[in-house]
């Protein structure tokens, strides 16, 4: 069964390279869009990138098999430090508590790797056959989900507790859970999210207002303005315009901008630093929350195809893996961190491109944020672990 | 079963990404037009460069007026208010209590003030109604007191320890020295740049607190406009019998409109507070955010050593700004000369400003068009300049009297601008440039030295009136004197009284003010002229004066004379000025054929200011209005009694200028007629031609012999102007050499004391000056009254330097 070796086949390229290749994209737009007012940061993010580099090969080096028996202990030591944040956390603003001050200005935010935490957990719980057949079976793997997905939203950090659900039932679904089960889970969520905005304390004020400025939309308001002038009717045109600027005072402004310097950036961008509303730090996290929008202005089409097609190789590449595996624990790993990742990338360009409601989420080893990088490169390590035993069992059924 | 399942994720993953591919194409291929026009819109930033105003100089070049570039010192509230302590705790208590509070107590008792924050309880900061108002508040707590006494606070909210003091808590001390701390280096730095403005700490502040108010009203005013909206729509939905008043927001300072709202609120939901309330404090807070961003103006003309100390403190000086701005100055030595022809600069017009914001909306429009038709592409250019160069900006100068406003479009320059991608700080990377234009300089005629001699010798009267001096060989004013006439500084500080008073102390006599005089006896040479001219008298004609004569005419009245000059010729008609002996002049030439003499001479005829309009179109300017000549077409007179009262320069003859006066005898002295003008040239002397002389319509025979009678009016023994012989002969201007030619004029006025005229041309035989003294209601004769003030006038030091360099030999 131990069958550890270092002349193992050589690592999964399809994995490799997209990350190599969105990591590259990552450092060039972190430089891009901080090098004319905070200079260093792009450096610091080399940094991360080294460490979480390290992070995977020690992950590789520590093999899948003992990741699996790790799997608990890393889950609920996660837990633990998530649950623990409120006291010894660093808060934004008075509002958001997410990180841990670490010694040389550096923070950690926990919930990055809680992300990971549940990849393991549900992968380590559901390997096995059929524990999943009855619907009382699903209290266990819906409390592994739902506790750290309770703890991240009250920090609050809507943007991962988002991307924990698609993982959960990915996952489930991949276990062998029944079609009508996923299915009746999938409602659920449907109709939670607008029970979650109309039910009181649930969000907090200011993720409502996002969620309400999505509602109105800016581009569609300017849109519509632009066809009355168009009409030649100035005072109607007039009145939406005045409506718009009263918009953009308010949580709009953000996707909005965002909105406008991808359109703007047309087929081939403004060329690398060129991009305006970059330049103009009208986009207040241009290089973690927006860096998709400040891609999109600065290589255009060119770019955001690009990143698109990174994220979709990689998906292929890390589904592809878990597809071959004949390992249930390596399969669902794979298939947990191609969702997270995956849908991270969806949300953040969904946000980035105006069709889904502004939150915090990072465009994973693109944005700038050690926490993030260092996870993703963890999660990738254990990809390619489990990519070179592809007919290793660690477990027998 | 399994493989088949990871196949399903991929193809849920894939329709994830593909639907974002979807809407990227969108944006970037389809949309990219509009977008790309939106991301200039909203980065695109415009910073002006102010322009100089073109200088005002005299013939020689002397400056009257010129344009400086100033300090000023600008007070951005919005960095203030985030950036200083006292600026934080003002709001923080400020959006507590919804009242402003004394600045004053702020920068005196600074501990005091933050201690008394410390008595409230987070009852009480829970209860701040709306949410936004209460993040606003808490985020202001935590930059007065540190984010770690706001973690304490917010904790003890969750913990429910609602009468807990803000004191009570552990980091309150640490929070409250630290905020001493500041505040004591704030207002070290405050009272040196108070010190370095000649100032105290409490004056400086009072100006911070009028610029806050100034910003404050604004705001209560637009919102409470926008709630009167507001109000409207839901009175309606409520179907009120009586919509209830509307307090006067200018009347209520503050938050008058933020009080309304909440009394409203409880008036039509109850207990609840309605939801447009939180509207409210979402507008306001707007509306300060907009607002807030353009600096108040707090002084201009800041000394070198404040500007440096503001740069060099930033940290501690936050909110206060210098900025460069061009000023209009008016140079200390000749400040008061002419104040009144030179006039003054002031704020721009309501309606320039209501232009310039039309303007701008226009062009707003015509930008977001896609396609432009030819015409809809000139107007934009057009706007587009015109908003950007020319259009007032709200701190720029504007003529408002005099000169300065006449050519308001010659000597206001351009503005320039910097276009721009904006950032916090400014411009970030400059895409555009125009350099600003400076405005053309404005040469006059006027010969400084005479002018000032002129104003200085109507000063000594008793009585209101004008002297004016021009070269009768081209038409040039060289002195247009007015008094009294108020000086700079009162015009710049007494402006608005002084444009209401009702003795009209803006008007130019020389130009004629409120009582327009008639040219009287000084329009009997023009007469003379006439009657020789015509043929109906020659040098040797005697007509008799019997003191009396009936016009022969129904209903006419006698008409009389100041004597009884018996058989008279015209020499000494002039020379003892005889009604009699001009009515008959009158009656033989005809009222026809006289009006049409005078119309040659000029009278009636408006001043030619600026000559060569072309070169002024060539410049693309039009001169404004602003200085007119009070001067009207005369009637041409019908009856025989108007004719003959014509003939001595009485009604209908009416309303005649100093300055038609003075042109009138220069055009005798060198028998033709030079428009006068004011204006020597525009950015270079002699720019402007000069117009041709026109050759009177007189014969040269009856010009000799008029002009000959014109200096007996000074040396016959029995001239009216003998008192100046006198003078020239012996006594106090008799070294100047001088002869001199003119003819006195009194003016009847109905119901008020007579005028004084003296005008005339000098030297007698080489005219170089022709001049006019009028005096107004002085109930003296001509002669008595005007004769002395031209004798002041010769004797005056800077005459006798003005003639003793440039008379010509």
């Amino acid at each position: 069964m131990k069958s550890r070796t270092w002349n193992l086949p050589p690592l999964e390229p399809g994995v490799i390279l997209p990350v190599g290749l969105l990591l590259g994209v990552g450092l060039t737009f972190v430089w891009s869009t901080t090098h004319d007012h905070s200079g260093f940061l792009w450096a610091k993010q080399l940094l991360f990138v080294l460490l979480g580099l390290g992070a995977a090969g020690f992950v590789m080096r520590l093999g899948v098999e003992r990741l699996v028996h790790l799997a608990y202990p890393i889950y609920f030591g996660l837990v633990i430090v998530l649950v623990l944040l409120p006291v010894m956390g660093e808060s934004s603003g008075g509002l958001t508590q997410r990180w841990i001050q670490l010694p040389f200005g550096l923070k950690l935010q926990p919930s990055e790797f809680m992300k990971w935490g549940l990849v393991l957990a549900l992968a380590r719980y559901l390997q096995h056959r059929g524990v999943t057949d009855t619907w009382r079976s699903y209290l266990f793997p819906f409390l592994l989900a739902v506790v750290p997905w309770f703890l991240v939203m009250r920090q609050p950090d809507l943007g991962s507790s988002l991307v924990m659900l698609p993982v959960f039932v990915a996952m489930l679904f991949v276990s062998g859970a029944r079609p009508k089960h996923v299915m009746s889970l999938a409602a659920a969520t449907a109709v939670l999210i607008p029970l979650a905005y109309f039910s009181p304390g649930v969000l907090e004020p200011y993720q409502k207002d996002r969620v309400d400025a999505f509602l109105q939309p800016i581009p569609s308001l300017i849109e519509e303005a632009k066809a009355l002038h168009q009409d030649r009717r100035h005072e109607p045109a007039r009145a939406i315009e005045k409506q718009v600027s009263q918009l953009k005072q308010g949580t709009g402004r953000q996707q909005f901008y965002a909105v406008v310097a991808m359109g703007s950036g047309g087929l081939l961008g403004d060329g690398l630093g060129q991009g305006t509303q970059n330049a103009g730090n009208l986009l207040p996290v241009q290089h973690t929350d927006f860096i998709f929008a400040i891609i999109g202005e600065e290589w255009g089409l060119g770019g955001t195809v690009l990143v698109l097609f990174l994220f979709g190789s990689l998906v292929t590449g890390i589904l592809s893996v878990a597809h071959r595996t004949r390992e249930p624990f390596g399969r669902l790993l794979c298939v947990g961190v191609a969702v997270s990742l995956g849908m991270q990338a969806i949300l953040h360009l969904g946000i980035n491109a105006g069709i889904l409601p502004v939150t915090g989420l990072t465009l994973p080893l693109v944005s700038y944020g050690g926490s993030s990088i260092v996870a993703s490169l963890l999660a990738v390590g254990c990809v390619l672990d489990v990519a070179r035993r592809k007919t290793v069992v660690f477990f027998e059924q | 079963m399994r493989q088949r399942r990871v196949t399903g994720v991929f193809v849920v993953m894939m329709i994830g990404l593909g639907v974002i591919f979807f809407r990227v194409f969108d944006l970037q291929v389809s949309g990219h037009e509009i977008w790309a026009q939106e991301s200039r819109r909203t980065t695109m930033h415009f910073d002006t460069l102010p322009f100089a105003r073109g200088w005002i100089l005299d013939r020689r070049g002397v400056p009257l007026a010129m344009s400086q570039q100033v300090r000023n010192l600008d007070f951005r509230f919005r960095t203030w208010r985030l950036q200083t302590v006292v600026g934080q705790l003002a709001q923080a208590q400020w959006l507590w209590d919804g009242e402003r509070p004394n600045l004053h107590e702020f920068h005196t008792h600074l501990e005091g003030a933050l201690l008394a924050m410390g008595g409230r309880t987070l009852d009480q900061l829970a209860s701040v109604e709306p949410r936004l108002r209460k993040a606003d508040l808490e985020a202001y707590l935590g930059w007065v007191f540190g984010d770690e006494l706001l973690q304490e606070l917010y904790r003890g909210i969750e913990d429910g320890e609602g009468d807990r003091r803000l004191a009570d808590f552990p980091h309150w001390g640490k929070g409250i020295s630290a905020a001493l701390k500041r505040g004591e280096v704030e207002a070290a730095s405050l009272a040196r740049l108070a010190e370095e403005l000649g100032g105290t700490s409490s004056a400086l502040v009072t100006v911070m607190e009028q610029a806050i108010g100034k910003i404050d009203r604004r705001v209560v005013r637009v919102a409470a406009k926008d709630l009167l909206e507001a109000e409207g729509k839901f009175l309606s939905s409520m179907e009120w019998e009586e919509p209830p008043e509307l307090p006067d927001p200018e009347a209520s300072e503050g938050l008058a409109v933020w009080r309304l709202a909440n009394e409203r609120a409880t008036v039509f939901n109850g207990e609840t507070v309605a939801p447009w309330f939180s509207d409210i404090f979402k507008r306001e807070r707007r509306l300060h955010l907009s607002f807030d961003e353009d600096p108040s103006l707090v002084l201009d003309g800041v000394p070198y050593d404040a500007a440096v100390l503001v740069e060099l403190r930033q940290e501690t000086l936050s909110g206060f700004e210098v900025s460069q701005r061009t000023r209009r100055v008016y140079p200390d030595r000749w400040a008061d000369v002419a104040s009144t022809l030179i006039g003054r600069v002031g704020k721009p017009s309501q309606e320039d400003m209501r232009r310039s914001i039309n303007d701008r909306v226009e062009l707003s429009d015509l930008a977001s068009l896609e396609e432009l038709t030819a015409s809809e592409l000139a107007r934009y250019e057009m706007l587009r300049l015109r908003t950007r160069e020319i259009n007032y900006a709200f701190e720029e100068e504007r003529g408002v009297l005099g000169l300065e406003q006449a050519f308001e479009n010659v000597l206001r320059g351009k503005r320039g601008w910097v276009a721009g991608v904006a950032s916090e700080d400014g411009i970030s990377r400059e895409e555009e440039r125009a350099v600003p234009e400076k405005g053309l300089n404005l040469t006059l005629t006027l010969d400084v030295r005479l002018q000032e001699a002129a104003e200085a010798v109507l000063d000594r009267q008793p009585w209101p009136g004008a002297v004016v001096l021009l070269k009768p060989n081209t038409g040039e004013i060289l002195a247009m004197a007015t008094g009294p006439r108020p000086t700079r500084r009162q015009l710049g500080e007494e402006y608005s009284s002084l444009l209401g008073d009702s003795a009209q102390p803006l008007s130019l006599r020389g130009l004629g003010a409120g009582n327009l005089p008639p040219p009287g006896s000084t329009f009997k040479p023009v007469a003379a002229l006439a009657g020789l001219s015509e043929g109906v008298i020659n040098a040797r004609t005697t007509l008799v004066c019997d003191g009396r004569l009936l016009p022969d005419e129904r209903g006419a009245k006698t008409l009389g004379c100041l004597g009884v000059h018996g058989p008279i010729t015209v020499d000494e008609a002039l020379i003892r000025s005889c009604n009699i002996f001009f009515y008959q002049v009158a009656e033989r030439v005809g009222g026809e054929h006289l009006a049409r003499y005078a119309d040659d001479f000029g009278f009636g005829h408006p001043l030619d200011l600026v000559r060569g309009n072309d070169i002024l179109h060539s410049h693309g300017i039009r001169p404004g209005p602003g200085l007119k000549e009070w001067v009207r077409p005369f009637e041409v007179p019908v009856s025989l009694s108007d004719t003959m009262r014509f003939g001595i320069g009485q009604a209908p003859l009416d309303d005649v200028t100093p300055v038609r006066v003075a042109s009138v005898f220069g055009s005798i002295g060198v028998g033709y007629v030079k428009p006068p003008t004011l204006i020597l040239g525009i950015e270079q002397p002699g720019l402007l031609p000069h117009s041709e002389g026109q050759d009177l319509p007189v014969s040269r025979v009856a010009l000799d012999q008029v002009r000959q009678a014109l200096r007996e009016v000074v040396d016959h023994p029995r001239g009216t102007a003998r008192a100046l012989a006198t003078e020239l002969r012996r006594g106090r201007v008799a070294d100047l050499g001088l002869t001199v030619a003119g003819k006195t004029g009194t003016p009847e006025v109905a119901n008020r004391p007579d005028h004084s005229w003296f005008a005339g041309y000098f030297p007698a035989d080489n005219p170089q000056i022709a001049f006019a003294v009028f005096l107004e209601h002085t109930g003296k004769h001509g002669g008595e009254a005007c004769v002395e003030p031209f004798v002041q006038l010769l004797d005056h030091p800077l005459f006798r330097d003005y003639w003793s360099r440039e008379r010509r030999p």
